[in-house]
């Protein structure tokens, strides 16, 4: 009996580590951007920033995050003189 | 029973077997007909009587009964029984062997037609081809899925499984010859000959070969 | 040691191409040889997973092939096992991603670093087949005992005899002893009747496949089945030492003495 318990326990443990290893794969699977993709995004991505704001092209920083249980798109963009543009206006950025 | 045998090139066979009686026979069209009208109308057919021993009036029979009605086209007869077919190709008839096998006697007079045999080692397998206008010799197996289309005769010296054309230009003069024979079909030049494996010769060295315009199965003489 | 190039190859899909390199890769590599594996199926990336490496992939296959990374970083190292490197696939490609020129660079360049590299192939017969055989020396097929699973083994066979890869070695996979001692199975010997190919190994049907693929721990990190002991004697059969093939039915009782060894 005991012995039925632990295999029991121990198949239903493979199992759940396959469907949490699966459900983590296919969140990489349907993020997974190239870094042609990538690259395209960060020059889009700069260009509307710029319409805005001033910012340190050389320093921009953009990568895909790999946690244990997410994805996450981390983008660093260093601004320069950010009071100038807004300068005498109300509303902050 | 009259049989109705499929060929390449859009040519039917009618066989008539010798067993049947005259009145049977004339039952029997009317009913082939009904079959299998469809593919008869305009196609071509060869009209095989067997060892059938028979006198010009069964041939307008068969005309009547069969030819007309049906509205096929007879391209050659064939029979065993020699009288028989001389009493038709004195007719005029057109006979199979002589239409088949008149150009094949002039290809092989002329030596271009036919290159040397060549000799294969090793395995042919699934999805293997092998084609060659002479004599193919394989030291080795041909496996299910493989094909071997040879001008001349075949002979594989392991397991045949697969499928093998000797003549395959419509010589049926050749031969296969197999070491051990496992293939439900052989063909040798206009002719196709299946093989189950409740057969004597299966798994067993064999020779195949076209005779009296059906394809023969023999053992390999013993001594 | 020369290095030794192989192709782990099926023509049917699912019959345990991907289970087979994670396997062996890992044998051949707790054995003291330094192994990388490749993913040759680009666009359907597996062997990351059986291997249990998917969390580590950053570059792959084709972003060695392309120059994007050079090939050290795209060499994911297996933590758990000494010498056993992976190259995982790109999922968002397609099978056109890699060439067979590229595929034979990058072959060359292994051969410089490794005592082994195992390429996973795709199912099939067409470019991704060619591709992921053309750089190898050998090739191991894989077959289980189905009419399907052979008949594709011998397609295969036959295009890998043509592409002169050599030896060709089989492995019969998913043997079930109960059902060929009741005669509803093909036994090794009709197998290898029909392909006329050597026998590399065998290995039987086995529960612990199923539960290390979901755990994405090779079997030789441990697991004592009966599988894990046939991936290892093929390992060692692998790299050249004479174990002899399972025997996996013993006394009519139906308990499986799994080697003939184990009765000295």
């Amino acid at each position: 009996m005991l012995d039925f318990v632990s295999k029991f326990f121990k198949l239903e443990r493979s199992k759940n580590v396959a469907k949490e290893r699966l459900q983590l794969v296919l969140i990489h699977d349907r993020n997974d951007i190239s870094p042609e993709i990538l690259n395209s995004l960060k020059v889009e991505m700069i260009a509307t920033i710029k319409k805005y704001l001033e910012i340190d092209e050389a320093g921009i920083e953009i990568e895909l995050d790999r946690a244990d249980r997410s994805v996450a798109l981390v983008a660093n963009i260093p601004l320069k003189n950010i009071n100038r543009r807004t300068r005498g206006r109300s509303k902050r950025v | 029973m009259i049989q109705l045998k499929g060929r390449k090139a859009g040519l039917l066979r009618c066989i008539i077997p010798s067993d049947i009686s005259e009145r049977q026979l004339l039952d029997e069209f009317a009913d082939t007909i009904e079959k299998g009208g469809k593919v008869l109308l305009g196609n071509n057919v060869v009209i095989d009587m067997q060892e059938r021993v028979f006198t010009p009036s069964l041939v307008v029979k068969i005309w009547k009964c069969f030819v007309e009605p049906s509205g096929c086209k007879v391209v050659s007869w064939y029979c065993a029984d020699e009288s028989s077919s001389k009493c038709l190709s004195d007719l005029g008839i057109k006979m199979e062997d002589e239409a088949s096998k008149v150009p094949i006697l002039s290809e092989k007079n002329s030596i271009n037609g036919i290159e040397p045999g060549i000799f294969y080692t090793g395995n042919l397998r699934g999805g293997q081809k092998l084609i060659h206008s002479g004599d193919v010799t394989i030291l080795g197996r041909v496996h299910v899925g493989a094909e071997v289309h040879a001008k001349g005769h075949v002979v594989v010296l392991g397991k045949l499984s697969g499928l093998v054309h000797a003549g395959c230009e419509g010589d049926n003069s050749v031969s296969v010859i197999a070491y051990s024979l496992e293939s439900s079909q052989v063909r040798i030049g206009t002719k196709a000959g299946m093989i189950d494996k409740s057969s004597d010769f299966w798994s067993r060295p064999a020779v195949i070969t076209v005779c009296k315009n059906e394809v023969l199965i023999t053992g390999w003489p013993s001594k | 040691m020369d290095c030794r190039i192989i192709v782990v190859t099926s023509g049917k899909g699912g019959v345990g191409k991907t289970t087979t390199t994670a396997n062996l890769a890992a044998s051949l590599a707790k054995d003291g040889h330094k192994v990388a594996a490749i993913d040759g199926d680009v666009g359907l990336r597996n062997l990351d997973v059986i291997m249990g490496l998917e969390n580590r992939i950053v570059y792959t296959l084709v972003d060695v092939v392309e120059g994007t990374c050079r090939l050290n970083q795209a060499l994911i190292k297996d933590k758990r096992i000494d010498n056993l490197f992976l190259i995982p696939t790109a999922q968002s490609r397609t099978k056109d991603s890699v060439s067979a020129e590229q595929m034979l660079a990058l072959c060359a360049e292994l051969r410089k670093d490794f005592d082994f590299v195992l390429i996973d192939s795709p199912a099939g017969i067409e470019a991704g087949f060619h591709n992921s055989a053309i750089g190898a020396d050998e090739a191991i097929v894989i077959v289980t005992p189905e009419v399907s699973a052979v008949r594709d083994a011998d397609r295969i066979i036959g295009l890998l005899e043509s592409m002169e890869k050599a030896p060709i070695r089989l492995i019969i996979n998913r043997i079930k002893p109960d059902m060929v001692t009741r005669g509803e199975m093909l036994d090794v010997q009709d197998v290898l009747d029909i392909l006329a190919v050597d026998l590399l190994g065998i290995v039987p049907d086995d529960e612990s496949i199923v539960t290390s693929a979901n755990k994405g721990e090779p079997l030789v990190l441990g697991s004592t089945s009966k599988a894990a002991k046939a991936y290892s004697n093929i390992a060692k059969r692998v790299a050249g030492e004479e174990v002899p093939i399972m025997n996996l039915f013993s006394d009519s009782k139906g308990f499986f003495s799994w080697l003939f060894g184990k009765k000295k």
